[in-house]
């Protein structure tokens, strides 16, 4: 968002510096290696495995278009399908190449833009088309001639859409963030006229500047969008295949980074036009004003922090106390080894909650920042905000940091306090819990699909068998299961049908229970994923 | 939309349009809203209808599935579920009337619309199937076997549920309290008879039988075992944390217990 003075500019291009977030600190060699690495493998699983899949429904679509017979068709397919695996393979070559400088720059948060750059590269556009080559060539060998020039007009019918299609969604795209720019714009107009007291004539002379930082904003971000249709021009394995209407219409092409550069090239035209206008004293009285409110905003997320402090989730499952009990209980440790690990424990807590106070302060900074900017920095609303009467959650990468900071802090204070034979029946007991809360994530969602659907006692008994394989995959531990269950209550433990083998659900049920489950699979859909995040957890 | 209520629809279109046409006898004003009135309640009356039958259906399938019950039983137990509806739903049509009289006085006919339409979701969420009209035929439509059959079944559907939910609470218990493991096998069964005593009372807190179980309230039930017993296995100190364990659920234990023993009365008088 743009703002008319710098000390806004400053604190938005502060909050949106990846650089000087935590993680971009220095790393070494070999675990810029290993990042680059396991963020590859999680690229490749993620959005490059399908190109094998692309490659072959592509051949499988030629074979359709020209009714081939199925042995043509499989003949097809398996010459096309090595070229899915080049594919791959060429661009995590790339990868492994580009993340290591870029992930020590950046941390481990990579954007769009971010890898745009390497998608456009030399190495990256000439591997492509040496790939489409052998494609052409492959489909050259295997269709009949009249089918072959019947293919290369098809896509170059194909290409002409495409074009087009790109060359609106940018237009479309443009046009839009012209649009919010100029809203944003004319928030900060009416913001500033009050703030001064300024009349609307004086104001108006501003009208010119606001066009010309929309102008500067579009043209920073221009390039952006240019290079991003210029890479589906070269994607032709993702975009040949696809359906470009919702481009054409709607614009939907991905998002146009570069908003921060382009946010703070709007600004530098708008604050000149704004340093023309203001008088010495009216620039000192604003200043004054604007750094009272930054102040204000600043206390406003110190307090708010500290009563969401309570509430972090890490924390909720986080009871020193509750633990060691347990563990004195389990392991037999008198009252002065147990006095000891929660001494360590708490002194590492406030080590943790000072880290993650000052990073939610921060977090929350942004936030109550961007939704004054959508308000018009109205100040009734952060007369709001300052009273408590307004709702800010924490950020989920300062919540995990912390709950990670504790788990290391658990085990240290373990590590210090236990002996090698009581950290080993410690960890035993724990898999048994483990195995134990799978058993009663199984119990309970058996118990929440038997309220619904009303199985029958050897029904629910085969159920259960079903249950518990499933959730045996998540075995969770106690303070996420527990996590779970409050955040979204005991009943959507049912969401543990997604995870089972759901041909076997469906031989246990009748036809009126399996028409029931349609309904209770989708009710529950978009909590497996929640339920899956369990798996692994350890805390 | 089915056809029962695009009749419906119709019916009140027609009294809108009748309350304008000129070709009509000009009825008065108050005619012209008992009309709309009129249509409006069928319409809420029907989707009453509709939603309670759902649960009846699924109850009647169950029964089916527990007994494998012959074609022409199963028609009439079908016709006694729309009989117990009729009759559950015979209440609230009267409330609906004593309800909506006071809200639409001096409204016009298409204001009157608005109003009832608004008022269509507080009725009607009462079960059937504690209808006399119910209960009476599904003893005589079953034989003893097949009634002692379908209990069974529904028996061990709630002791499975009331286990698994126990199980539950003694995981909580066990790491609010910091209880040891022999404390633990003996705070089970105590935990197992709350869960089987009160988990049906929860359901007022969980959107009815089919609602969907709010965690925070089910640790109420922790407060289900008795006192004497739990605090012969905890020190003073884990029985602070017991009932501490019980959380937000602590605020609504009085009401639990006030519904338990209003279910068990009703129980009471129809065995």
């Amino acid at each position: 968002m743009p703002y008319p003075s710098p000390i806004f500019a400053v604190l938005v291009l502060l909050c949106f510096s990846r650089a000087l977030l935590p993680g971009a600190e220095e790393k070494t060699a070999a675990e810029l290696a290993a990042a680059a690495d396991t963020f590859a493998k999680s690229y490749e699983k993620n959005w490059l495995s399908d190109y094998t899949k692309r490659v072959t429904g592509f051949a499988e679509e030629i074979a359709e278009l020209y009714s081939l017979d199925e042995v043509a068709k499989k003949t097809l397919i398996e010459a096309a399908s090595p070229l899915g695996r080049a594919i791959t393979e060429h661009w995590m070559k790339l990868y492994r190449g580009y993340y290591a400088p870029h992930l020590k720059l950046w941390g481990e948060d990579t954007y769009w833009d971010d890898y745009l750059p390497l998608c456009l590269s030399p190495e990256a556009i000439a591997g492509q088309r040496e790939l489409f080559a052998q494609w052409e060539s492959m489909l050259k060998a295997q269709l009949k001639p009249q089918h072959y020039a019947l293919w290369q007009a098809e896509m170059k019918t194909r290409r002409e859409w495409r074009v087009r299609a790109r060359d609106a969604a940018v237009k479309i795209q443009l046009d839009n963030i012209a649009k919010s720019v100029r809203q944003d714009f004319d928030k900060q107009l009416a913001e500033l006229a009050s703030l001064l007291q300024f009349k609307s004539e004086r104001i108006a002379v501003l009208k010119p500047a606001v066009d010309a930082a929309v102008q500067a904003h579009v043209a920073s971000r221009r390039p952006a969008a240019e290079q991003m249709a210029k890479w589906c021009d070269e994607e032709f394995f993702r975009y040949a295949t696809k359906s470009l209407t919702a481009w054409e219409k709607e614009g939907k092409m991905g998002s146009i980074m570069n908003q921060p550069a382009a946010d703070k090239a709007a600004s530098l035209v708008f604050d000149a036009a704004l340093k023309k206008l203001l008088t010495p004293a009216e620039a000192a009285q604003m200043h004054e004003l604007v750094t009272a409110k930054k102040q204000r905003i600043n206390k406003a997320a110190k307090s708010l922090a500290e009563s969401l402090l309570d509430g972090m989730p890490s924390r909720g499952g986080w009871r020193v106390a509750a633990d060691t009990d347990i563990l004195a209980a389990e392991l037999g440790l008198d009252s002065a080894r147990q006095a000891k690990i929660t001494a360590h424990f708490k002194e590492a807590d406030k080590a943790i909650i000072a880290t993650w106070l000052k990073a939610t302060e921060s977090y929350l900074i942004q936030r109550i920042n961007e939704r004054m900017a959508r308000s018009g920095n109205s100040d009734d609303l952060l007369k709001q905000i300052e009273a408590g009467r307004y709702g800010f959650g924490t950020s989920t990468d300062d919540d995990e940091v912390a709950v990670k900071a504790k788990d290391e802090a658990w085990a240290t204070a373990l590590k210090t306090t236990l002996t090698t034979d009581e950290i080993l029946r410690w960890e035993t007991l724990q898999k048994e819990q483990a195995e134990a809360n799978s058993q009663l994530l199984a119990h309970i969602a058996v118990a929440e699909l038997d309220r619904k659907l009303l199985l029958l006692t050897e029904q629910r008994d085969k159920l259960e068998v079903l249950a518990i394989a499933a959730a045996k995959t998540l075995a969770p531990d106690t303070a996420s299961l527990q996590e779970f269950l409050r955040n979204y209550g005991a009943s959507y433990s049912a969401a543990l049908i997604h995870g089972m083998d759901a041909k076997a659900v469906d031989a246990i049920l009748d036809k009126e229970q399996s028409k029931s489950l349609i309904e209770i699979k989708a009710r529950y859909d978009g909590y497996w994923s929640s339920m899956q995040r369990l798996k692994g957890k350890k805390r | 939309m089915n056809l029962n209520a695009l009749a419906l629809f119709f019916l009140v279109g027609t009294a809108l349009l009748a309350a304008d046409d000129p070709s009509l006898p000009a009825a008065t004003g108050t005619e012209r809203t008992q009309n709309v009135i009129s249509a409006q309640l069928s319409i809420i009356l029907s989707e009453a209808r509709e939603t309670q039958m759902k649960p009846m259906q699924r109850t009647i399938g169950d029964i089916t599935r527990a007994t494998h019950l012959a074609e022409d039983r199963l028609k009439l137990l079908h016709i006694a579920a729309h009989g117990a509806v009729d009759d559950n739903i015979k209440p609230m049509r009267e409330r609906l009337l004593k309800d909506a009289e006071a809200r639409i006085k001096g409204l016009p006919p298409n204001a009157v619309v608005n109003v009832l339409k608004g008022m269509r979701d507080r009725y009607g969420s009462t079960s059937a199937t504690k209808q006399p009209l119910w209960i009476e035929s599904v003893k005589s439509l079953l034989t003893s076997e097949e009634l002692a059959q379908w209990q069974r079944v529904v028996r061990e559907r709630n002791a499975y549920r009331s286990r698994a939910y126990a199980e539950l609470l003694i995981l909580h218990v066990r790491k609010e309290a910091g209880l040891s493991p022999e404390q633990t096998q003996k705070m089970r069964p105590l935990l197992e008879k709350a869960t089987s005593d009160y988990l049906p009372d929860l359901s007022m807190w969980s959107g009815g039988d089919d609602g969907d179980m709010y965690s925070g309230y089910l640790y109420a039930l922790i407060l289900g075992a008795p006192e004497k017993e739990v605090r012969a296995v905890l020190t003073p100190a884990q029985w602070d944390k017991w009932r501490a364990s019980a959380g937000e659920g602590g605020e609504i234990w009085s009401s639990i217990q006030s519904a338990h023993e209003r279910r068990l009365k009703e129980e009471s008088l129809n065995p």
